[in-house]
């Protein structure tokens, strides 16, 4: 019996690696063996990092490339600090980057999804069809208790009432 | 001395914690739905100094005024709360931590049940969150657009026909929509498949965290999982990727304890009733241990391997947390005092004396 090499813990570089942690990052997949302390401080919650942008590695922009929003006046290269807009109008003032960096995270061109009309009428077609799937999804999977609530729901749906 | 403004609350638990659908009662803590909009014409609040922000506020809270089926809500200022009441709300899952830096012109709108909670100036104008308890993701996601729409037929919000509803963090916008649950995951924590069940979630576009949410660390085997992807999507399609994964995820966990049933009963045995002894005697108790032994309590039951009802061990589970013990007993106390109480209500409440 050839004994292994004892895994040393990659954050502490002390105790033992008992715990492989994967971690994402900017959607890259990060492979880290830590001692259950480091592991436990790391915390098991792990998220790809929601930002598209690194924050060391922003672009050095020349001055005619670092576009103000004509609304607030939010300059690109301070947009780019934090990722946060800072009125409406920015979208539109920073294209095309906008599009590229909301694209690298959402892998999206457009938004699909609700309309926003600024008028109150329930859709009852839409809640009909999102209540009736999840009856199917209800039956299929035995949930009878589920499924009697979204029949009640459905009837109250197809009467007019508010749910 | 404690405000007696949250008494009320403590002393029940809310809608998002009771066991409507016991098929996953144990399993699936709760769900809940989050949209982000901002009002057409203003900056974004990361942006405005308190004025700004409280001129919002009003405009938002005489917003809900005047509509009938809002008008009933609970609309609270978060300067005007003390520092435990805070607490208390981020303890009720009801507003995040965000919130509460600089409270003027920042707040929280909410119902008696606690099924809805609005916050208004946190990172976005409005934050419309939706809580239910198991698996009413109909209900939850009715409800939501419903509040949706009620605002936003009175106030006029920031819309783009390419981007949608515009906020501001580029992660946000679109739908605006996120679904998340807190799901309770003990035995495949046990088993070590709960590293299968992260990696399987991320690579759905579900992020895992903690108990609390961004940054806060696992708790008592609870995880909160979040659909990540906002834009690109409709809200209905977001919703159904995210519950065919909690279905993947539900079966494993179903899975792993039946394999321990067969192999292995007696180990869960000697854990819960372990578990019991301690609660029965122990005359301190911190809220770590507590959310520890909540979920053994709340894996047996699941499992029927003891006869505890579910809601009270989440009762418990909310009650656990300091602001919470400080407000339900109408008194200040330091930490040791709290795990002094938290014994006596852990017995009471679970009839272990």
């Amino acid at each position: 019996m050839k004994e292994k090499m004892e895994k040393i813990c990659e954050k502490c570089k002390k105790n033992k690696a008992e715990v492989k942690l994967v971690i994402y990052e900017g959607g890259k997949k990060q492979v880290l063996e830590l001692c259950k302390e480091c592991a436990e401080k790391e915390s098991i919650g792990i998220s790809p990092s929601p930002y598209p942008v690194p924050k060391k590695e922003n672009p050095v922009l020349k001055p005619e490339e670092d576009l103000a929003c004509v609304n607030c006046g939010l300059k690109f290269s301070e947009f780019l600090k934090i990722t946060k807009f800072k009125c409406e109008k920015c979208y539109e003032s920073f294209e095309p980057n906008i599009s590229k960096i909301i694209y690298d995270y959402h892998k999206a061109k457009e938004h699909k999804g609700k309309i926003y009309k600024g008028v109150y009428e329930p859709n009852k077609e839409f809640r009909l069809r999102v209540l009736k799937r999840a009856l199917e999804e209800a039956i299929n999977r035995e949930e009878f208790e589920r499924a009697a609530r979204l029949r009640d729901l459905i009837k109250e749906v197809e009467k007019g009432n508010d749910t | 001395m404690i405000p007696e403004r949250f008494k009320w609350m403590s002393e029940k638990i809310p809608f998002w914690l009771k066991l409507i659908s016991p098929v996953y009662g144990d399993i699936v803590l709760s769900i809940r739905i989050r949209l982000a909009r901002n009002l057409k014409g203003y900056n974004f609040p990361l942006y405005l100094d308190e004025g700004k922000r409280a001129k919002i506020f009003n405009l938002i809270r005489d917003a809900f005024y005047s509509i009938e089926k809002l008008k009933n809500l609970k609309i609270y200022e978060i300067d005007e709360l003390e520092k435990i009441e805070k607490d208390f709300l981020v303890e009720r899952h009801l507003i995040s931590k965000d919130l509460l830096k600089d409270g003027k012109g920042r707040g929280v709108v909410m119902d008696m049940e606690e099924k809805i909670s609005i916050m208004i100036n946190e990172e976005d104008h409005l934050r419309i969150q939706v809580f239910y308890p198991g698996f009413m993701f109909e209900e939850a996601f009715m409800k939501g657009m419903e509040i949706d729409d009620l605002i936003g037929s009175t106030l006029l919000y920031a819309f783009h026909n390419k981007y949608g509803f515009l906020t501001t963090c580029p992660t946000n916008v679109g739908t605006g929509f996120r679904v998340s649950s807190l799901l309770h995951l003990p035995v495949s924590v046990l088993s070590g498949r709960i590293q299968e069940i992260i990696n399987f979630a991320v690579s759905n576009d579900i992020t895992v965290r903690g108990y609390y949410g961004e940054g806060s660390e696992v708790m008592g085997n609870i995880f909160q999982f979040s659909s990540l992807r906002t834009f690109g999507k409709s809200e209905e399609e977001i919703l159904s990727n995210f519950k065919d994964v909690l279905y993947k995820i539900i079966d494993i966990e179903k899975e792993e304890r039946e394999k321990i049933l067969k192999s292995a009963k007696d180990l869960i045995e000697d854990k819960v009733m372990r578990t019991i002894g301690i609660l029965k005697s122990a005359k301190f108790l911190n809220s770590k241990e507590v959310m520890e032994y909540t979920s053994h309590l709340r894996m047996a039951a699941g499992m029927n391997i003891i006869d505890i009802n579910i809601e009270k061990i989440n009762e418990i589970m909310l009650l656990n947390q300091p602001a919470h013990i400080q407000i339900l007993f109408g008194k200040v106390m330091e930490e040791k005092e709290r795990d002094k109480f938290r014994g006596i209500l852990v017995r009471s409440r679970l009839n272990l004396s």
